[in-house]
């Protein structure tokens, strides 16, 4: 039996037990003496009519119960299909988003490598570039229809730090590549949270790519990781308007339309930050620029 | 260095091998399981890079066969999947590195040049980065064709930087390369051999420059970047 179909039938139980107890306490407890004080009808007082009382009462709720535990269950299965079809249609559009990324990944490698042989020039160095940019949106659907899909189990642990000084470490080529710098404070000790550490890794890595597009060449991005839990992304660039603040999470919304990325990181940060019960917020840093806050529950 | 290319697409393929044969690899392309087979039995390879989608098959039950049959040629993957598990898959099904499709084919060089550098891979131990060559084995760094002296701590913390040149080094493996067990290591002492590394290199004028990355490691990069 399902649990549905048992929560069911455990109910229905109970209402019988309930309606027999409560039939009982009526007939011979309160309505019995009463009738005996006041000396009224001499058939209302035999014990055996009272017994037939409760079973008449019983032979209804019975039949109320059967029926309302037939319409519930009726239900139960209507849920449990409609469960399974919304399972199927999450399950058909991540396959759907991991097949367009595995289609579109080998002309793009045809591309790539046909850019890389030419005779280099700046054009066909620009192009590659867009190459790079293209590829980056394409891993970007895929982990946010991904992420879209996750459950974190209450036993999952993440480490924060761990978190931050691989993903510090993984995107250090493209910080120096483009200019800039990178430094990780506060990830000595290991700080864990319930959470999944793929999506973790994916909100961080958006940030600091969101850090790199808008800070100026020479800066330094710092990620730090404190131990209430939380990790900020800390940019020195021109900082992010208040009344811009939350309209920047939505999907496809970009600060600078001319900007190259997909407007989906951002998005994704929102979603990760969600779904493990916690919260994304934008600050002033001090030193000028945007400070990313991604808190998190403590883990009990 | 003659490498077998095993690859379905076979635009990819041209393009690949031309950039490798650019390189000074000598490359042999097939596109599918059965040719690759045949090309391995006939010729002598010192690697093999593997696509796993194949029309005839997938690459995995090639690389598990070989590996069965106690071939240890190194592999490299190059796949279109890309999700954690079809990574574990590879790794346990006997590849030697995974690269996922597309790749800028400098990456794949550089790849193939660190499989060919492992203990029993074909290539002699020349490290490079920018204008700059370490000869493990005779202990001697260039710039250019000029030799340089550097001192013995500085010369293995450049090899380590320069076996993942482009890429983070954590400052507790440099460290754990750097100083034995007993030796008392002052928590400044690696950034002093650092400096000094750095101002030599500044010194002889290499186009390689060190990134210090204040709780991430260290980071040696050719000089075009920053």
């Amino acid at each position: 039996m399902s649990p549905r179909a048992s929560r069911v039938a455990n109910l229905a139980l109970l209402s019988l037990a309930v309606t027999l107890v409560l039939s009982v306490a009526w007939e011979f407890f309160l309505e019995y003496p009463l009738f005996m004080v006041f000396g009224w009808a001499e058939e209302t007082i035999s014990i055996s009519t009272r017994w037939g009382h409760v079973a008449v009462i019983m032979g209804f709720a019975t039949f109320a119960v059967g029926v309302s535990s037939m319409l519930a269950m009726r239900l139960v299965h209507e849920l449990k299909a409609k469960d399974q079809t919304m399972r199927q249609k999450d399950e058909e559009r991540l396959s759907f988003a991991a097949d367009m990324a595995h289609e579109l990944r080998t002309p793009l490698a045809v591309l790539r490598a046909h850019l890389d042989t030419m005779d280099s020039d700046d054009a066909a160095q620009q192009l590659g570039e867009d190459v790079d940019r293209i590829t980056r949106i394409v891993e970007q659907v895929l982990a946010k229809s991904r992420i879209e899909a996750i459950e974190i189990a209450p036993e999952e642990e993440a480490d924060l730090s761990m978190v931050c000084a691989s993903m510090a470490a993984f995107l250090a080529p493209l910080v120096i590549k483009e200019g800039r710098s990178i430094e990780v404070i506060g990830a000595e000790q290991p700080i864990l949270i319930n959470g999944n550490t793929f999506s973790l890794e994916q909100a961080v890595r958006n940030l600091v790519e969101n850090a790199i597009k808008y800070s100026a060449r020479g800066s330094t991005i710092t990620i730090e990781v404190r131990d209430d839990p939380s990790i900020r992304v800390i940019d020195r660039g021109r900082g992010i308007p208040e009344a811009e603040r939350e309209l920047i999470f939505e999907r496809f919304r970009r600060a600078d339309r001319r900007s190259s990325g997909s407007g989906l990181g951002l998005s994704i940060v929102r979603r990760v930050a969600e779904a493990h019960g916690g919260s994304v917020a934008i600050e002033d840093a001090p030193t000028g620029g945007a400070v990313f806050v991604l808190s998190f529950p403590a883990l009990s | 260095m003659r490498i077998l290319l095993v690859e379905d697409n076979l635009r990819l393929s041209t393009y690949v091998r031309r950039g490798l044969e650019q390189e000074d690899f000598t490359v042999d392309g097939v596109g599918t399981l059965a040719d690759a087979e045949a090309a391995l039995e006939t010729a002598p390879y010192d690697l093999l890079i593997l696509d796993l989608g194949l029309p005839d098959g997938d690459g995995l039950d090639l690389l598990k066969d070989m590996r069965a049959s106690d071939n240890h040629l190194p592999v490299l993957v190059l796949t279109a999947r890309d999700g954690v598990d079809d990574r574990v898959k590879g790794l346990n099904a006997g590849a030697d590195d995974y690269l996922l499709k597309p790749f800028a084919v400098e990456e794949l060089t550089a790849r193939l040049r660190a499989l060919l550098r492992r203990p029993d891979g074909a290539l002699g131990l020349s490290l490079k980065a920018g204008n700059l060559t370490f000869d493990t084995t005779a202990r001697e760094v260039r710039v250019g064709s000029d030799l340089i002296k550097i001192s013995r701590k500085e010369m293995s913390v450049l090899e380590q930087l320069m076996r993942r040149a482009g890429k983070v080094v954590p400052k507790d493996v440099l460290e754990s390369k750097l100083y034995g067990f007993d030796e008392d290591v002052s928590p400044n002492s690696l950034e002093a051999h650092i400096s000094r590394l750095r101002k030599r290199l500044t010194q002889v004028n290499a186009s390689v420059s060190i990134h210090t990355l204040r709780g991430v490691g260290y980071l040696l990069s050719d000089g075009e970047d920053a």
